[in-house]
């Protein structure tokens, strides 16, 4: 049984139709790359997930039930699906430990001790221990986006939402953000994954999904959709290799 | 009339009227900025509410009420003079049958003028502070709020842990400059008998006829307060620039 399954989502911003019927799902252990053309609504369909937006219609099905439906607790969901941003939005006024163990401790409600534990554990996981009491601005990009990894494995979600996660980074930078994202990978990690990396897709995703104008225009297994791509694939494929 | 022996007067027979003033000016700035401060948050929060589409009926309307009631206050107190709000204050309290006079009576200084003015100067300041607040609240990156929902926090949560910090951090030159305007413009309070410096010098230049030498005495102790205060605000603002804590910049925003 899948883990996710999105159905039928529509999406409209002032008139416009951004997500027109989006549907696809997710298997644990899964990770799959949603590629596509800015303005295809690809990071529209991530944030319908970690419902920071709303979608108009259709319905999205964790774990066997609607997180849609009216009397959810949508943040017990948020905590449950982290997202990953290529801003980082790490918080300015805490430090990086802080901003591991807040949520541990408002949302999860964990004893003080254990959050800093846990907290610790990932940042030494995306090899950023040492700097536990440095403030975000005093890191790097590269830096602030495996901390926020880090933040967000504090959660132990069920699934990793990454919304371009190294766009705003130094080609330098990228492949470290690229090697944590890599080794979660092969550790089992269920993710969704926006990203202009198509290399890095490639290598990391079980299956493709590539939008077109808000349309599932391609949804296969990444062999697959390199090998035998659609006609729009190919143009898009065309242009981002060039 | 000399101004030299006016001065001599007034030093040798009322300096004690002049330092109960400084007090009670302080008094004023202080417990009116704090609080005001404190106050003007929720006026913010009040004036900032966001009224959705899908909100139930009885969601919509009380938060048509305290938004409707919040940008009426910050209007009204904003759009007319402390002397006049003070006045109206005043009688508008005897109106109700609350008279100051007869609120700690006997007290010499600290006395129920001093309790009205402290609440006079209290709710004033707060409609500024509305403001303050909300710009600061302006200059807080989106994404910090994103980054909060996502993992889970409430936007409860995520205001007073995250959003109001950083606001705050950012409106600290603001908020220091009420306080001067504050020392400053709590003289009106004098219309309602409020013993504070202005207060003061009028009691005492009615007393001795020195007029030019008690008013000469408190704009000088007024500019001493004035700049003894941006002494202290810059003194605390190099003290937190020193912190890690509040060097922080803000990310710029993207647009995605």
């Amino acid at each position: 049984m899948s883990i996710l399954d999105v159905l039928n989502l529509r999406k409209s911003f002032d008139g416009e139709l951004i997500l027109d019927d989006v549907s696809f799902s997710l298997e644990e252990g899964e990770c799959l790359c949603i590629l596509g053309n800015s303005g295809s609504g690809k990071s529209t369909a991530l944030r319908c997930v970690n419902l920071l937006t709303r979608p108009d219609t259709g319905d999205i099905v964790f774990e066997g039930k609607s997180i849609l439906a009216p009397g959810v607790n949508e943040n017990l969901v948020r905590s449950k699906m982290t997202m990953v941003f290529q801003q980082f939005n790490l918080f300015a006024n805490m430090s990086v430990l802080k901003n591991c163990v807040i949520a541990q401790r408002k949302v999860l409600h964990r004893e003080k001790a254990l959050a800093e534990e846990i907290a610790r554990k990932q940042l030494s996981r995306v090899g950023l221990l040492e700097k536990a009491n440095a403030f975000p601005h005093e890191l790097s990009g590269g830096q602030k986006q495996r901390v926020a990894i880090a933040r967000s494995l504090c959660m132990d979600p069920k699934i990793l939402l990454f919304d371009e996660p190294t766009s705003a980074l130094d080609p330098m930078m990228v492949a470290e953000v690229c090697n944590v994202m890599a080794s979660l990978r092969q550790e089992g990690a269920t993710m969704i994954l926006v990203t202009h990396q198509l290399e890095f897709a490639r290598k990391i995703a079980s299956r493709i999904l590539f939008l077109y104008k808000g349309k599932v225009d391609m949804l296969a297994p990444t062999l697959e959709a390199f090998a035998n791509p659609t006609p729009r694939f190919q143009e898009f494929l065309a242009v981002e290799l060039k | 009339m000399n101004l030299g022996e006016d001065f001599a007067r007034l030093f040798g027979s009322y300096a004690r009227e002049f330092f109960l003033g400084i007090a009670g000016t302080l008094l004023l700035s202080v417990i009116g900025t704090g609080v005001g401060l404190l106050l003007g948050i929720f006026l913010a929060l009040g004036k900032r509410l966001r009224i959705d589409k899908t909100d139930p009926w009885y969601q919509k309307t009380w938060k048509i009420v305290v938004k409707t009631l919040s940008i009426s206050y910050s209007a009204v107190i904003r759009g007319t003079p402390m002397m006049v709000q003070a006045i109206l204050f005043k009688y508008g309290c005897m109106a109700l049958g609350v008279n100051w006079n007869n609120v700690l009576p006997g007290i010499d200084v600290f006395n129920g003028w001093m309790v009205a003015g402290l609440i006079v100067i209290t709710l004033n300041t707060t409609a500024y502070m509305g403001e303050v607040v909300l710009s600061g609240l302006r200059g807080v990156d989106v994404g910090q709020e994103e980054g909060a929902r996502s993992l889970g926090l409430t936007s409860t949560q995520t205001f007073w842990s995250i959003i109001l910090p950083q606001a705050l951090r950012n409106a600290i030159p603001t908020i220091g400059n009420e306080w001067i305007v504050n020392i400053k413009d709590s003289s009106v309070l004098n219309v309602i008998g409020v013993a504070e410096l202005y207060f003061e010098a009028y009691m005492a230049a009615n007393e001795t006829y020195a007029f030019m030498a008690s008013y000469l005495i408190i704009a000088v102790i007024y500019l001493i307060l004035t700049l003894f205060s941006n002494l202290v605000l810059k003194v605390v603002g190099v003290h937190l620039e020193g912190k890690k804590l509040f060097r922080f910049r803000h990310q710029a925003r993207a647009a995605s």
